[in-house]
């Protein structure tokens, strides 16, 4: 009788570690990151990040540490495309570029029309997801 | 006044025929990968190739800029004007605009239907130029032969001297 007791109390000292580790926290999982800075309506702005120079034409330009934000945007990069769309995620860090809702890439009298588009900006490459299309002019 | 009505109709319905070498390329698929730097594309799922009158339909496909051809792979339909062609594998070349199909060949122009090893189709010429074995069905008569060219202008079929055409009919 007295050992099943003593089980009884060593897996309700068990238990009671195991609560006591668990912290109970309100804060979100999440860290929502605030913009270091918002520049609002047309605004034609000019970035370099080492040999990458591009423009900038949005609605509004969210700037982070390592990326921007960008809605209703005309991307143009120096020596590269023009691209067009909705919303855009440039990263820096990574040299890449997501673009979606009502995507246009003009290069090189190649036109593309897309829905999204992942650049990669050092290659020159870019992917088209959920249906594009891709529009040459007669040579 | 009749006569200058049919001249005014006859040149609407010329300037109304695309011409292939005037028109823009359209690719649409639902995946791609372009790589801008050497002008290259990669086309996946219901690709669909259209320049005038010329739509293509197929599995996948590539193109690069140097050869100026568009490779295209499995279940290629390929539609221009009367001409209809089914195959395995195809290169259009976009710049002398000439179609190589190969693999299960199968060509349809009006009430011929052409089955062989390879055709290669002039567009700007209308005329295909059958490579190897080919079959083609009229009506209820079989032709075989190889090397085979057919002129849809004119809707003639000649060979080589050497080739020699066995006329069947179709139990």
């Amino acid at each position: 009788m007295k050992s099943k007791s003593l089980i009884f109390l060593g897996f309700i000292l068990i238990l009671f570690i195991i609560f006591s580790r668990i912290k109970f926290t309100a804060q979100p999982l999440v860290n929502i990151e605030k913009p270091n800075f918002s520049l609002e309506n047309s605004y034609i702005k000019h970035f370099s990040q080492g040999k990458l120079k591009f423009s900038v034409q949005a609605r509004t330009i969210d700037i982070y540490n390592k990326k921007l934000i960008l809605k209703s945007a005309l991307l143009h990069y120096i020596n590269g495309p023009e691209i067009q769309a909705e919303y855009m995620e440039v990263d820096l860090k990574n040299a890449t570029l997501l673009a979606k809702n009502r995507v246009l890439v003009f290069y090189d009298r190649i036109n593309y029309i897309g829905e999204e588009v992942n650049y990669l900006i050092k290659e020159k490459k870019f992917f088209g997801y959920n249906g594009g299309r891709l529009i040459m002019e007669p040579k | 006044m009749i006569r200058l009505f049919i001249l005014i109709l006859m040149s609407v319905m010329v300037f109304a025929a695309e011409d292939i070498s005037k028109s823009k390329l359209e690719v649409s698929a639902n995946l791609f990968e372009v790589d801008m730097q050497n002008n290259q594309f990669i086309a996946e799922k219901d690709v669909k190739i259209k320049q005038g009158d010329l739509l293509i339909l197929a599995d996948k496909a590539n193109y690069t800029d140097i050869k100026e051809v568009i490779n295209l792979h499995n279940n290629i339909e390929v539609f221009y004007k009367k001409l209809k062609i089914n195959c395995q594998e195809m290169v259009y070349n976009r710049k002398k605009f000439i179609i190589t199909a190969s693999g299960k060949l199968k060509v349809y122009f009006e009430d011929i239907s052409i089955e062989g090893k390879e055709l290669q189709y002039d567009i700007n010429k209308n005329i295909g130029y059958f490579h190897g074995k080919t079959v083609i069905h009229k009506k209820e008569n079989l032709i075989n032969g190889s090397d085979i060219v057919f002129d849809m202008n004119t809707k003639k079929i000649y060979s080589k001297e050497e080739t020699k055409f066995t006329l069947d009919k179709i139990q």
